[in-house]
């Protein structure tokens, strides 16, 4: 059957690259307009094989990439950025985010092809309104979810219980985590590798939250999310008999980390919120916290293991161990390079072997 | 004469509460033998079995009570000190933490301070752990049993064939 050259991966795979078109087309020794053409798909054969194996080349992607029939998807709802008030990230590399996350989801979706998951929580889909409001949707997913009271014991394994597949990343980028719900495919939730454990937490729980509760943008989306992911993990009426007694101080809030497992700023967040701490207390805490630099980093003394996903690693794993495939029966399955499969999942060639491969964590 | 929708002071509400409280307690228990009834000047006080006098108060959430600091009112917290003329006894306050609008009370217990260190609290409240009959956990699924291969033999053929032309 006759391949069509796919100029949306094209795109796709120039913006994952960060490059230019002027930039790809001089490394192809191609004319910028000829190239141009070729990506936004106006040369009607499609473009000469010639042409096709220079950009290939230029963009270190092997042909048989650009000829698969996989559609790009948009960005996804909510990029959940790294601080609340810093919405913004780079356009450039918000394009390359873009396109890393349609890659792993061609991934994602080739994987599934020989991979059968099971779902043993409801997931269900609950408007915001109609639930109550985020808090009392967090309460029902607790129910549904059997968590006990207290803190969420390994929230990760309860998403993957639900059908959820959390995948870590390397955005590379202010971008703690991102929720992609795709018709076809269970819900993915893409979070950032590199950042404190706590952090991985609240972002996990912010985006099951969007998972949950929102399939078109609103403008209080956001705010929902943080709320439904402060109920998931630390219930309002918990915290509060929590902040009784004593006075609320940095050892407090470092106690209550060890205890609910999320930030210290967390924790003053939602104490403020659901009126545990009067205004003047809680300003004088961050102004704390702010002085001594733990607004990006909380005292290392207060961290603890983050949660690891389990299911995406044991997808690549039956692969890897009960399918028998090695790196370039990976990379050909996902038409990319050796480097780019390294990159985006850790894997790597067991010393002396190359049927086998390892996931570095 | 307008009627205001709402108190005018803030410690009209407080007051009223206290009243009912004090009311609803004496009620409550009365006839109990080891409770005596002390009343004050103006406030009033409630010893359990000759040892412990407790108080109803307001709190903030640090459990702290406000009160005019009067020479009275410094020595409740003061357990070496006599007063009342009750010689003896552990002072401690019965008190509830209203929201923030005074609409809701989120704690209620007992709170023993010395000066403005607390000492213990008791909360009232605190869901009872009574002993129950152990049930068997809920199946916990691991990770590894959330995914398996589809099928050996299609796997094969789907390894062979690859994705690609390259």
């Amino acid at each position: 059957m006759q391949q069509t050259f796919n100029h949306r991966l094209l795109l796709l795979a120039r913006q994952y690259r960060e490059k230019s078109q002027s930039e790809v087309a001089q490394a192809a020794g191609l004319n910028q307009g000829h190239y141009s053409r070729i990506e936004n798909g106006l040369l009607p054969e499609g473009p000469p094989d010639d042409s096709v194996a220079r950009i290939a080349d230029a963009l270190s992607f092997p042909v048989a990439f650009f000829y698969q029939t996989e559609r790009a998807v948009g960005l996804p709802l909510s990029v959940h950025p790294f601080h609340r008030k810093k919405q913004a990230v780079g356009e450039r590399v918000l394009k390359r985010v873009h396109a890393e996350l349609n890659f792993r989801l061609i991934h994602l979706r080739r994987f599934l092809e020989a991979i059968d998951t099971k779902q043993v929580l409801p997931l269900p889909m609950i408007d915001v309104d109609e639930g109550g409001g985020p808090r009392e949707v967090a309460r029902k997913i607790r129910l549904a979810w059997m968590i006990p009271p207290g803190p969420v014991d390994d929230l990760t394994l309860y998403a993957e219980r639900a059908g959820i597949i959390v995948v870590p990343c390397e955005f590379g980028a202010a971008i703690d985590g991102v929720t992609m719900t795709v018709p076809d495919m269970p819900p993915v939730i893409f979070l950032e590798k590199t950042t404190p454990a706590d952090r991985m937490r609240a972002s996990l729980a912010h985006e099951i939250g969007h998972v949950i509760m929102h399939r078109v943008p609103t403008d209080t989306m956001e705010d929902e999310a943080y709320t439904f992911a402060a109920e998931l993990l630390v219930p309002e009426k918990e915290l509060r008999r929590d902040f009784v007694g004593g006075s609320a101080n940095l050892g407090k809030l470092a106690r209550l980390k060890s205890k609910w497992r999320v930030s210290m700023q967390f924790l003053l967040y939602q104490g403020g919120q659901i009126g545990c701490l009067r205004p003047h207390q809680a300003q004088y805490l961050w102004k704390q916290i702010s002085q001594r630099g733990w607004k990006t980093r909380e005292p290392a003394e207060t961290d603890f293991a983050p949660e690891q996903p389990g299911l995406f690693p044991r997808i690549l794993k039956l692969h890897s161990e009960e399918l028998g495939y090695s790196m370039p029966e990976f990379a050909k399955l996902l038409n990319i390079y050796p480097n780019d499969l390294r990159h985006l999942y850790g894997l790597q060639e067991k010393a002396g072997t190359s049927s086998h491969l390892r996931l570095l964590t | 004469m307008a009627v205001s929708a709402t108190w005018r002071r803030k410690g009209t509400r407080r007051a009223l509460f206290w009243e009912f409280a004090v009311d609803k307690f004496i009620e409550l228990t009365q006839g109990d033998p080891g409770l005596h009834v002390a009343e004050h000047n103006d406030t009033i006080s409630f010893i359990f079995d000759d040892a412990i006098l407790v108080r109803f108060k307001k709190a903030d959430m640090d459990l702290h009570s406000s009160n005019y600091p009067t020479p009275t009112a410094e020595l409740f917290h003061e357990h070496e000190a006599d007063l009342f003329g009750f010689i003896g006894l552990q002072r401690v306050e019965a008190v509830y933490i209203p929201n923030q609008f005074d609409t809701d009370i989120i704690w209620t217990g007992i709170v023993a301070r010395e000066g403005r260190r607390e000492l213990w609290n008791l909360e009232l409240n605190a869901p009872v752990v009574a002993p129950t009959a152990v049930l068997p956990p809920p199946v916990q699924t691991s990770a590894d049993d959330l995914a398996s291969v589809k099928n050996q033999a299609k796997n094969a053929d789907r390894k062979q064939g690859g994705h690609g032309d390259n």
